[in-house]
């Protein structure tokens, strides 16, 4: 079975009340492309307030991310030489002062959520049509995990045989399985790539040391 | 009088370069249909087609960029008046009256409509740029260390405009943005800072970040979903309007392009802005308020004409104070870089044949977007048929590709990667990334300035309300970073007083 593909998709159902069309300043009644999905109605729909809850705690995880981050910039710019001018305030202060702002929009960000707590689930009459969307993340951690396999083992067999491989994968992990177009899509791509950028723009792209 | 001199010069300049006008004209019709696809945008488009240029004579790379951006933002009208998907946030105000054109059978004449109202609007913010952007150069080559600093702050102020739903957000990725440019070394001592020992951070890659966090971050998200129900698009019948219709369009799109000049003009402050302002405005004045969003013609032309009139309006700031007034710009003035020109007042004085070079050819860009427009309206539709499944492995090894070509390194892919991963997340949990790139722009050219500032005062903070030109600066910045929040207090307040109103 591929993966994504096995029907498995972790469900993110988001609720959007259709707005009449026409009005401003909002854009609204407008069909967005990232809104796709099917239309239900909200007996069909499950749990709509669920992304909702989820993001609010991302953002304390976040905060706690950044603000980490901000606590080691202040520690490590200590160490920091000084220019030895005393008209200059030295090189570890713009680092500690934003450092510093970090720390206290990540309280704030904090303190929002402490403040504000869980937002109540939206009310949407039965029977209502709502959109649902249906976004399986398999496929962007299978595409970030390609990219970082693609990135490391260019240096080693090149720029043609692991281009033509990750641009294969891709496409079949999006859903372009047919047994002969995927791969001549593949090496044509990064034929017409490497015809740009090698022969055209005069980039010497990896030959790959096994190869040397 | 000298502008009109210099721009006729420019046009000899350009005549003599029949690659950079093939390439404007390749640019464009790129930016068309990188702009007509939803989810991809102009920014992504300049972002993508930035490491292109590497290899380029400025003027051809700079064109070829310029056309991306002005192809962009106009492709985004087409598939809005075709299919009600807007390819561009500011096309979602051409959607609200082009689809309902669209259902009367009157799809060409709205897309001719858009086509040349655009035209129109972008061909004079340009005309603009010509002669304010000399005059702007002039007062900005007046400026010295604390003035420039002053001026750094004022564009970090925007992050406050362009932060989206929530300014914490919005500050937070613009903190990060200035936490990451002080990575590399110091601008006074030289010492390094946070390079972990890697030669490679001793600068911070910012094209790769740009590549990373508009490109590749857009074709991680894309992944997530299946390609989206096509429709069918409508059949155009004619497409240039009537004279009898267009001429009472004129004032409009000469009112709307004004606007969105001004608008643009402003940091912070997009298309998409200066599409709905003009819309409001275009429904204001006219005498048939009521055919607004039923398909009134004169919608679509002030939308557009707005939406393409804030292209020069934008590069007004960017070229002659080295602030970038939107996403694209900024990505814009990484291309300028790459191309060893800095932005701001000395590219006037330095090489002011090139700029006006440039200038004529992007007014040929706006020529060139009329007839490619016009030329391929009735092609377009089969193009937006492209499988995603082919799209975005396609984006993504131009990421690759493209980064490594900037300096043939394969650490810049890993920092565009990162980057590219972290604008992943940051769009899914609500924090904008654009605020991280005009950062990593404002942020050393503010840490150096002050610092230098800081010297020639003797370590006095004086300078800081003492020269009028810095206060100015300042005051503008607190202003522009606390509007938004005065806005949004208020928006909050009216909201609440309509939640409470049928209660009571």
């Amino acid at each position: 079975m591929l993966p994504g593909d096995s029907g498995q998709f972790r469900r993110h159902s988001q609720v959007s009340q259709r707005s009449p069309a026409g009005s401003l300043p909002e854009p609204a009644g407008v069909v967005l492309p990232i809104r796709e999905g099917k239309n239900m109605t909200t007996s069909q729909a499950s749990s709509p307030t669920e992304p909702t809850s989820g993001r609010w705690n991302m953002d304390i995880v976040i905060a706690g991310i950044v603000s980490t981050v901000a606590v080691a910039a202040i520690f490590f710019s200590r160490k920091f030489p000084t220019t030895g001018l005393t008209t200059d305030i030295g090189s570890a202060r713009f680092p500690q002062i934003y450092a510093g702002a970090l720390l206290v929009l990540c309280a704030m960000l904090v303190a929002r959520h402490v403040l504000q707590g869980r937002p109540k689930p939206q009310a949407v009459p039965e029977g209502q049509v709502v959109n649902v969307e249906v976004r399986n993340y398999r496929k962007t951690f299978f595409g970030v995990v390609s990219s970082v396999i693609c990135l490391a083992a260019m240096p080693y067999l090149g720029y043609g045989l692991v281009t033509a491989s990750y641009l294969s994968f891709l496409m079949w992990l999006m859903g372009m399985r047919h047994k002969a177009w995927n791969p001549v899509l593949a090496i044509s791509i990064a034929a017409v790539l490497y015809v740009t950028f090698s022969v055209g723009l005069n980039v010497p792209l990896p030959i790959g040391s096994l190869f040397e | 009088m000298q502008e009109l001199n210099l721009l006729l010069g420019g046009f000899a300049a350009l005549a003599q370069q029949p690659l950079a006008l093939l390439l404007a004209v390749i640019g464009v019709a790129v930016g068309i249909v990188i702009g007509a696809m939803p989810g991809l945008t102009a920014t992504m488009g300049v972002a993508i087609l930035l490491p292109f240029t590497f290899g380029m004579d400025p003027v051809s790379g700079l064109l070829m960029i310029s056309g991306v951006y002005f192809g962009g933002v106009y492709g985004g009208s087409v598939t809005a008046i075709l299919l009600k998907i807007p390819g561009t946030p500011a096309a979602a105000a051409t959607a609200m009256d082009g689809f309902e054109l669209t259902k009367k059978g009157m799809a060409g004449i709205a897309l001719g409509t858009a086509t040349i109202s655009s035209f129109l609007g972008g061909a004079l913010s340009i005309i603009v740029l010509v002669f304010m952007a000399p005059l702007l150069a002039g007062v900005a080559l007046e400026f010295s260390a604390s003035e420039t600093f002053a001026l750094a702050v004022f564009g970090l102020s925007i992050i406050a405009s362009i932060s989206g739903k929530s300014l914490v957000k919005g500050l937070i990725a613009g903190f990060v943005g200035l936490l990451i440019s002080t990575i590399g070394l110091d601008p006074m001592g030289g010492f390094p800072r946070f390079t972990g020992g890697f030669v490679e951070l001793m600068s911070v890659p910012f094209i790769p970040v740009m590549i990373g966090l508009f490109a590749a971050a857009e074709a991680f998200k894309q992944m997530e979903t299946s390609d989206i129900v096509k429709k069918k698009a409508a059949e155009l019948g004619r497409i240039i309007p009537p004279w009898s219709v267009f001429k009472g369009l004129i004032f409009t799109i000469l009112r709307s392009a004004g606007l969105g000049i001004f608008i643009g003009s402003i940091p912070g402050a997009g298309a998409d802005i200066a599409a709905y302002v003009a819309y409001n405005e275009a429904k204001r004045f006219s005498k048939t308020p009521e055919n607004f969003g039923k398909g009134e013609l004169a919608g679509v032309a002030a939308c557009e004409s707005g939406a393409n009139g804030c292209t020069g309006g934008a590069m007004l700031p960017m070229l002659t104070l080295g602030i970038p007034g939107d996403a694209t710009t900024a990505v814009m003035l990484g291309a300028l870089t790459l191309q060893g020109l800095q932005p701001g007042p000395l590219l006037f004085k330095d090489h002011s044949g090139l700029v006006f070079t440039l200038f004529a050819g992007m007014l040929v860009c706006y020529l060139a977007m009329l007839i490619v427009g016009l030329g391929s309206l009735r092609f377009i539709g089969k193009i937006l048929q492209m499988p995603k499944s082919i799209l975005t492995p396609t984006i993504l090894a131009l990421c690759v590709v493209g980064t490594y070509a900037i300096n043939n390194s394969m650490f810049d892919i890993g920092i565009m990667l990162a980057a590219g991963l972290l604008g992943y997340f940051m769009e899914k949990w609500d924090f904008p990334p654009s605020p991280i790139v005009l950062a990593l722009i404002m942020g050393p050219m503010a840490e150096a300035n002050f610092r230098r500032a800081l010297s020639l005062s003797n370590g006095s903070y004086d300078f800081l309300y003492t020269r009028p030109i810095t206060a100015t600066f300042l005051v503008i910045a607190l202003l522009s970073l606390f509007f938004p929040v005065f806005r949004r207090y208020q928006q909050k307040r009216r909201l609440s007083r309509l939640a409470s109103a049928p209660a009571a």
